[in-house]
């Protein structure tokens, strides 16, 4: 079954059990949501992947076709993102998965449409370009989305360490 | 980080950056450095045009169109943002390349002169300055350049090297965190703390000699 959410593990060492158990809490998940997943919205918007390794989105096969031309345009022909009506990009959300995992990407339980339509788009069908904006397979996060995590709990874990 | 040279061809408009004249840094750091401060700038760079902003400190962006030009985009992409995305080769060729010092940050390819055109690294453009290279002297603005100074203290903590011998007199908190000092520089307790949790060599080294007890 392909992803629809990858986690994020912070590597922290067996004898930490304070930070291990405490490293993310509500406060952290809401960094996440309110920087995170706002600078993965922005490099999408701007047409390039939040995955390290697959830069800019490929661009649309028959731009006549779609995104359309003349009065009938659904959306501008550049950048190529993944906004049409935003409710795709709306329900990309963060959440705890113990004191040392967060999980990113789209909740399991969303609607069918949804998932068919985030896979569609993260991979890649015959008809549509694969456009990477879960990481899959071990693929990670680009730099600028991994410098937004790093400052989020290089001040967690200082706060952690000031107890 | 200072901008020494910047090139206008044909086929490459782009600024120079020194990242490392200051810094005393291995051949493996520097080239993991290059790597990422190269593709954070480029990604920020994107970022920044898209809001219509200039990444460079003080510099100029246009956020208007002439009448005409305004028309001819709307009818033909589908927005008249100047966004500098009209096919979007340009932004497609927008990347980094390394250099003995650093990075060049640029455009390298056909729409090269393109990026001069709003950038003015030459000083031959006339038109409207929608900056987002910086010219001889300038730089980024703040809050890329403390992102960048944290992305090389990063890759600095995570690939310091140590030696056994650094250790052998350790034998309380404070002469451990004396030792740490030495090996990663001037830094608070907290800071030096988190430096060794990214460096698991570092880890499992203290672990090893029962010194974590000290940290």
């Amino acid at each position: 079954m392909s992803a629809l959410n990858v986690k994020v593990k912070i590597n922290l060492k067996k004898y930490r059990t304070l930070v291990r158990s405490s490293a993310v809490n509500l406060e952290v998940v809401n960094q996440f949501r309110n920087e995170v997943i706002p600078m993965i919205r922005d490099l999408v918007a701007t047409g390039r992947s939040p995955v390290a390794g697959h830069g800019r989105f490929e661009g649309y096969k028959n731009p006549d076709n779609y995104p359309g031309k003349g009065k009938n345009k659904l959306k501008p022909r550049r950048p190529v993102n993944l906004y049409l009506t935003g409710e795709m990009m709306k329900e990309y959300s963060a959440w705890k998965v113990d004191g040392a995992t967060i999980k990113l990407g789209y909740d399991i339980n969303s609607s069918r449409d949804l998932k068919d339509k985030v896979r569609a788009n993260n991979e890649g069908t015959e008809h549509i370009p694969e456009r990477r904006f879960i990481p899959i397979n071990g693929e990670k996060f680009t730099v600028s989305v991994m410098r937004v995590v790093k400052n989020i709990f290089t001040q967690r874990l200082k706060r952690l360490f000031s107890k | 980080m200072k901008v020494t040279k910047t090139t206008t061809t044909k086929s490459e408009t782009s600024s120079e950056l020194d990242l490392f004249s200051d810094k005393k840094l291995t051949a493996r750091q520097k080239k993991e450095i290059r790597s990422q401060v190269g593709e954070y700038i480029v990604e920020q760079t994107a970022i920044a045009i898209s809001k219509l902003q200039s990444p460079i400190e003080g510099g100029e962006f246009k956020k208007t169109l002439s009448p005409l030009y305004k028309k001819k985009k709307e009818s033909e992409v589908g927005t008249n943002v100047p966004n500098l995305e009209y096919e979007g080769i340009m932004l497609d060729e927008l990347s980094f390349e390394e250099t003995d010092k650093g990075i060049k940050v640029g455009v390298f390819g056909e729409r090269a002169p393109a990026a001069d055109g709003h950038n003015n690294l030459s000083g031959d453009s006339q038109l409207p300055a929608r900056q987002f290279l910086p010219k001889e002297g300038e730089e980024y603005k703040s809050k890329y350049k403390s992102d960048i100074e944290r992305i090389i203290s990063d890759v600095v903590a995570e690939t310091t090297s140590f030696k056994k011998k650094d250790f052998e007199d350790v034998n309380s908190s404070k002469s451990l965190y004396d030792t740490l000092s030495n090996i990663f520089g001037k830094m608070t307790r907290a800071e030096l703390k988190l430096a060794v949790f990214r460096n698991e060599s570092l880890l499992d080294f203290l672990e090893d000699m029962d010194l974590v007890e000290y940290l």
